[in-house]
């Protein structure tokens, strides 16, 4: 086998194809080939299903390039590499009262009757036209794509999609007419009688000059009249309930009906009509909740049992046999024609029969072997020939054989009509408009959009050692707890104790899970005796609000908590003149005396109230402004309208990044992840294991217990090279740790970092390895914030 | 080549289920099979009957979105699931079955700095064991993925990725019914339709199962029934931390070969692949409710169609053709529990979530030696179920919980 | 200064050069469109605990049987929060707020049962509380997704056109 000499195959065809088409060129059995038709080519007059798991596994390097042919040989439709987003699309969701689907007699019938009843509003859809209807509103062409939870009917109707609830649906999709299995009923010229109406009635074309019509019901006879009328010539007519021939078999030249054999007689002919009677299009209904069962006087599977609101109408629920069950196959004498079960897929009876032989012998098994049903038809043309055959061949019946499951979509939906709209929500500060105009790059933080920096991240940070910087930190989280259990219930919340602390003090803190992990950080204020302030960290604060309200549900307690986290804008003023910029926007006294460091007070600034809290994420002199969103702007502006002179500049998220590195302090979910303590992120003092108790209190006593097994601290570099966030701690060639945060910070001229290292490494002046682009680098521990380990730049 | 015309069957028609066995496992998943596979294989042990209420595949073996990775985060993890490709690499041949192993190379796309340090972190990790594996960014995303939109005009854009060249996807029922055929030709029993409704204990000890067609007794019971464990853990005495949830999937009608690498984007919760047959395979991560429930949703296929459009907008009139669910049994850590319990002779595979799919081929050959020496192989050794009672989780969060 | 005023729009004070002005992410995007209006500043004064017992002539939104959302011009929501019964908090600025009309344009918004406001919801993907008198709907939503929810806003009614 060669791979060289495989021609480059198939044309491409257009990707989008309307539905009805599609089914029409199926069944004139299109000249396409798809995978197995070509490889046949390639593996002879016949190569068998599944043959690929057979084949081209020696040797193993030449997979690859076995493999890309294969790939080539597959699929239908191709697109365009360069394509955009063309279309608009949009949703509109709709309640009915009533909810057709399918707009035939049957449908048509219901839906006036339900609007003569004037049950409320009524609507009809259909996926080609639909006549006017008084009363009733129709949707044309639009198909309604599945059956979905609590009632949902999608319906697509083009660049609309409808998600319809209907108080009852009914579902009036009418029937499939089913192919007959003989050898050559792939050639093109062999057609449902719905495919002659089609090009007869809608296009005015005329199928063939000579036509032979093979039917199990009346559909198939129904078309001679018109083929008559359009000049075709009506060789042979066979009604199946009356004569069933032993042998049929279509023959042709390069996939081109030219005759027909019946019982041995060969008759010219380029068209074949045939018709293997009709199948209810229950999918929707199966979708709903329909029980399907095998009607074995039909023939046929039906929908039973159907769900509460649910109704099915005209041909689908059809009771009265109107064919005669074809064989499921029949025999082509010496025909050389392939007789296939399923056109989209190119499934052969012969392919089935060898499926059950090699022991898939279960509807499912064979199925997924085949992949039979599995082509764009979803199974409309070949679910039931298919049944049929695996009854006869496992000399089962179909009833016991069942079917496979419905699965949505009843019809193929595009990914530009399912996405709609292609935008996310996403949240932004009162100040954003603030940023974008200072040309600041802007980043991701969950679903905030923050400033990076301005352009300067290192010079912004050493900005706020030496004068004074403005960073927007308003995406924290921001809630309000309040009432008489508020300092109970923030006790058995965090591992902190706040019963002892003062109204107008701040503590850090840090909240844990049940089992003792750390959810998340911030501070939490004491703002009256019943009454704190919590911040949380920016992408925490949704899940520590649920958090809070859970535990609050669960305890019963005397407290509110009320999320203020859009209500409020905050910033932080930091650096050694942040005092005196505050000074002059307020009448409060600024001293040390007046706002202590770890103090927060409620003050006018610059004319806004505003709950002022004096901590120091940055390590410097600062002072955190909360009040009103919408003033977000004005304060924004004002301060740095006001701090001119003191060289006030705003500052970003990274070189506030680097700052509270060289304090050390941590960022939740990058320098802990989901099994990080406070115990052994190195904040003991956090823990207050002789409360009664608080939420994963057993867990920590736990890890007391047990001993550390990891340990965070920090990291200084010896020769100022900065490795990558996520790099590895080595010793002996295996990964004794992760580096969890590394910058170089600009004031202390050092390349500075935080990492999870093995407790024996976690003293102070330990040398470490890291790996750094491949090379080992040397570093010594610090267990001491780089920056001002003993505060006094905080508490000045 | 002549071979691929004679008509062999695959497996011997079921039997009767015989009085007493030396192994049963339940489930007829890629972890069941590929246990009893390995049994039989490698150490000899060849009185196993495999236990499966349906047909064989029919669980999230022949559901799963079939991405074979190993550049998980944990040193443990990455390790594990690093033998466990390499396994896959040989299978095809092993198994004289071609499985159609396509590996294409795998991105996880980095939408914010702090998944770029999550990346970065797992490159290095799997870099110290040799796995190929590494950071990259968008000069060369655009080389690797070049139909990839790595324009700002996104509401996520992509900053980096991690890249895995060995990461591939192979056809999941061929895994399944390689390892079946390769397991019943060495003389193992394999019962589909066969339900557990019970395991008998006396001491501590397994003796013996029940089943919907009798009972069986054997001395060791391996349990591989992924989103069911903990209805099988029940029957034991085992209770398991383990919650079963769905994941959902869907393929597009097959196109022309456009995408030729697999592509993770966990910040959007989809990943995206395009099969040999030409399909587009897409996928999110677990619903979040847990259920034995198998109903597809609606507005999982809207939110997938969106973010898949945000990544590749050449697809807007690619259509959907079939969705379905599978469960998915998810562990507190991510990672999975693997071997012996406090019940004797009662082993499990578990806790498989979105990504076991990849470790059948380890599971089967660790669990085999379990059984066969009674010793728990090193590699396995940090995913007993012991861990959650000693408090030694092996987080992988951060690699497993969209990545698959 | 009383406990809360730093979550009120109205104890800003001008003066000594000051001159405190409003602005949203939401009167930022809808700048120059006057197909809907903008509620943001509306008073919304939310009442927890027993809201039987509001009286008086106000438009009362019940969220649930413990809490309520009271709606009111923005220079009565000093002297209203001052004599709600229960926890009053001050919503006005948590919650943007539009006016828009027509049945159809919610329809493309929400799948919110219209004839059965009010409620609470999803509106252009974010949590939203919609109002209905005859054509006309009210939506309040968290104000940080101001410029989002305008957004698909303004495309909706484009698609309408
Ligand atoms: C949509 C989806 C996508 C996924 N994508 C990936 C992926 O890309 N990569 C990856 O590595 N993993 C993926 N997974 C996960 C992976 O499929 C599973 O973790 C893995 O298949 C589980 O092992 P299994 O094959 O043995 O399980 P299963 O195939 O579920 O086997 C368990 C079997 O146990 C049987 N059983 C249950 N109860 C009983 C009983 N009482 N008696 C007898 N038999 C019983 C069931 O019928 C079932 O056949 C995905 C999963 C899903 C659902």
């Amino acid at each position: 086998m060669t791979v060289d000499g495989v021609p480059n195959v198939r044309v491409c065809v257009e990707p989008v194809r309307e539905g009805a088409t599609v089914r029409a060129q199926n069944v004139l059995g299109s000249l396409d080939r798809d995978l197995l038709n070509v490889v046949d080519r390639i593996g002879g007059p016949f190569t068998p299903v599944g043959f690929y798991y057979r084949t081209m596994l020696r040797p193993r390097r030449l997979w690859p390039q076995y493999e890309r042919v294969l790939r080539n040989l597959a699929g239908l439709g191709c697109l365009d590499k360069s394509g955009r987003r063309s279309g608009r699309y949009d949703v509109e969701h709709r309640r009915a009262d009533v909810l057709v689907i399918g707009g035939g007699e049957a449908g048509v019938a219901a839906a006036r009757a339900a609007a003569e009843n004037s049950v409320g509003s009524v609507v009809l859809v259909d996926e080609r036209a639909a006549p006017h209807i008084d009363g009733v509103e129709t949707l044309a062409p639009a198909r309604a794509i599945g059956f979905y939870e609590g009632g949902l009917v999608p319906v697509d109707a083009g660049n609309v999609l409808y998600r319809f609830r209907a108080g009852k649906v009914v579902v009036a999709t009418g029937t499939v007419e089913q192919p007959l299995l003989f050898p050559g009923n792939d050639l093109v010229g062999v057609l449902l009688p719905q495919a002659v109406r089609r090009l007869v009635d809608d296009w005015a074309l005329k199928p063939g000059d000579r036509g032979v019509i093979v039917s199990a019901d009346g559909a198939g006879l129904d078309v001679v009249e018109q083929l008559r009328r359009a000049g075709v010539e009506i060789v042979e007519v066979v009604d199946l309930r009356e004569s069933l021939p032993s042998t049929l078999a279509a023959n042709g030249r390069r996939g081109r009906l030219e005759s027909v054999t019946i019982e041995g007689r060969e008759l010219a002919c380029d068209l074949l009509v045939m018709s293997g009677g009709r199948q209810p299009a229950y999918s929707l209904l199966a979708q709903a909740g329909a029980r399907v069962e095998y009607d074995a006087r039909r023939g046929i599977f039906v929908p039973v049992d159907l769900p509460a609101n649910v109704e099915a109408a005209g041909s689908v629920t059809e009771t009265e046999p109107a064919a005669a069950p074809p064989p499921p196959s029949f025999d082509g004498g010496d025909a050389k024609g392939r007789c296939f079960v399923c056109i989209c897929e190119d499934v052969t009876e012969k392919d089935v029969k060898r499926a059950l032989a090699e022991g898939f012998d279960s509807l499912e098994l064979a199925k997924r072997y085949t992949t039979v049903t599995m082509g764009p038809c979803q199974g409309r043309l070949c679910h039931l020939p298919s049944i049929r055959l695996y009854a006869r061949e496992t000399g089962s019946d179909e009833g016991a054989i069942g079917t496979t499951t419905a699965r949505p979509p009843w019809a193929p939906v595009s990914l530009g009509l399912l996405a709609g709209r292609g935008l996310e929500p996403a949240k932004r500060t009162a100040i954003h408009h603030r940023h974008v105009e200072l040309g600041a790059t802007m980043m991701w933080t969950g679903a905030w959009r923050r400033p990076h920096s301005y352009g300067d991240a290192a010079g912004e940070a050493r900005h706020v050692h030496e004068a004074l910087g403005l960073i927007d930190v308003s995406t924290l989280g921001k809630l309000l707890v309040e009432g008489p259990d508020a300092a109970a219930f923030l006790e058995l919340l965090y591992p902190n104790r706040f019963a002892d602390m003062k109204v107008g003090r701040v503590r850090y803190g840090v909240l844990g899970s049940d089992a003792g992990r750390i959810m998340d950080d911030g501070t939490i204020g004491r703002i009256a005796d019943d009454r704190f302030y919590v911040t949380t960290t920016s992408t925490g604060a949704d899940t520590v609000i649920e958090w809070f309200d859970w535990w609050n549900a669960v305890w019963g307690m005397d407290v509110e908590v009320v999320n203020l986290t859009g209500a409020l804008a905050a910033v932080n003023v930091a650096g050694p003149r942040s005092r005196e910029l505050l000074g002059r926007l307020t009448d409060v006294d600024v001293s040390n005396e007046g706002i202590a460091y770890l103090d927060t007070k409620e003050a006018h600034v610059a004319g806004v109230p505003c709950l002022i809290l004096r901590i120091g994420f940055v390590g410097e002199l600062g002072y955190e402004l909360h009040f009103a969103s919408p003033y977000g702007e004005y304060l924004w502006d004002t301060l740095l309208e006001r701090g001119k002179d003191l060289g006030i500049r705003p500052f970003g998220l990274e070189p506030q990044r680097i700052l509270r590195l060289e304090k050390m302090h941590i960022i939740v979910g990058q320098d802990t992840d989901s099994e990080s303590n406070v115990l052994e992120a190195g904040m003991p003092w956090i823990a207050k294991l002789d409360k009664d108790d608080f939420v994963g209190k057993w867990a920590l006593e736990h890890v007391q217990a047990r001993g550390f097994r990891e340990q965070l601290v920090g990291f200084e570099m010896a020769n100022g090279v900065v490795p990558a966030e996520g790099g590895q701690i080595v010793l002996d060639g295996r990964s004794a740790g992760r580096v969890t945060s590394a910058r170089m910070s600009p004031h202390l001229g050092k390349a500075i970092g935080m990492a999870w290292v093995r407790p024996q490494l976690a003293v102070e002046d330990a040398r470490i390895e890291i790996k750094v682009d491949g090379r080992l680098e040397a570093a010594r521990v610090r267990l001491k914030p780089f920056f001002d380990p003993k505060g006094e730049r905080l508490r000045a | 080549m002549r071979d691929i015309f004679r008509t062999r069957r695959m497996w011997r028609r079921r039997g009767e289920l015989k009085p007493r066995y030396d192994v049963v496992v339940i489930g007829g998943g890629s972890h069941g099979l590929a246990t009893a596979y390995y049994l039989a294989k490698n150490h000899g042990i060849t009185n196993v009957a495999v236990l499966e209420k349906s047909y064989i595949g029919s669980g999230a073996a022949g559901r799963n979105t079939t991405i074979i990775r190993a550049n998980y985060r944990t040193p443990e993890g990455a390790e594990f699931y690093r033998s466990s490709v390499e396994l896959y690499e040989h299978l095809s041949l092993d198994l004289d079955f071609n499985l159609l192993f396509s590996q294409q190379g795998h991105l996880t796309l980095a939408h914010s700095d702090r998944a770029m340090i999550t990346m970065a972190e797992r490159a290095e990790v799997n870099q110290l064991l040799g796995i190929d594996s590494r950071l990259v960014y968008n000069d060369e995303t655009a080389r690797l993925c070049p139909e990839l939109n790595l324009s700002d005009d996104v509401t996520w854009p992509i900053l980096g990725a991690l890249y895995h060249p060995p990461g591939g996807i192979i056809r999941h029922d061929a895994v399944v019914w390689g390892l079946a055929r390769g397991a019943d030709r060495r003389g193992v029993e394999i019962h589909p339709y066969t339900e557990v409704t019970g395991i008998e204990r006396s001491n501590g000890r397994v003796t013996g199962v029940k089943t919907t067609r009798g009972e069986i007794a054997c001395d060791t019971v391996i349990s591989a029934t992924a989103g069911w464990s903990t209805l099988i853990g029940d029957m034991a005495g085992v209770p398991l931390p383990i919650t079963t949830h769905i994941l959902q999937a869907f393929v597009t009608e097959p196109l022309k070969p456009f995408l030729h690498v697999i592509i993770v984007s966990s910040q959007m919760h989809v990943y995206i692949s395009q099969t040999d047959r030409g399909e587009f395979l897409i996928g999110a991560e677990i619903e979040p409710y847990t259920t034995y429930r198998g109903t597809s949703t609606f507005p999982f296929l809207e939110y997938s169609a969106r973010h898949t459009l945000e990544l590749f907008p050449q697809l807007e009139s690619a259509k959907v053709l079939r969705q379905w669910t599978g469960l998915c049994d998810i562990s507190p850590d991510y990672s999975p529990i693997l071997g012996l319990t406090e019940v004797d002779g009662f082993l499990i595979s578990c806790g498989w979530g979105t990504y076991g799919f990849k470790a059948a081929p380890i599971v089967g050959t660790t669990l085999a030696e379990l059984v066969a020496t009674g010793r728990t192989p090193q590699l396995i050794a940090p995913f007993t179920l012991e861990r959650f009672y000693t408090d030694t989780l092996v987080s992988e969060l951060a690699a497993a919980a969209v990545s698959h | 200064m009383t406990g809360l005023d730093f979550v009120s729009l109205d104890r800003a004070v001008a003066g000594d050069g000051f001159e405190p002005r409003l602005s949203s992410p939401l009167c930022r995007a809808l700048e120059g469109s006057d197909r809907v209006l903008d509620l943001s500043f509306l008073g919304k004064i939310e009442v927890r605990g027993d809201v039987d017992a509001i009286n008086g002539d106000l438009e009362v939104v019940r969220i649930t049987p413990q809490r309520a959302l009271v709606l009111c011009a923005p220079e009565e929501a000093a002297a209203l929060r001052d004599r709600l019964p229960g926890m009053v908090i001050d919503m006005t600025a948590a919650l943007a707020g539009l006016e828009l009309h027509g049945v159809r344009t919610l329809r493309r918004l929400t799948d919110l049962d219209l004839d059965a406001l009010p409620a609470v919801g999803r509106v252009a993907d974010v949590p939203c509380l919609v109002l209905r008198n005859g054509d006309s709907f009210r939506l309040f939503f968290p104000q940080e997704y101001g410029h989002s929810v305008a957004e698909v806003v303004l495309d909706v009614l484009k698609g309408l056109e």
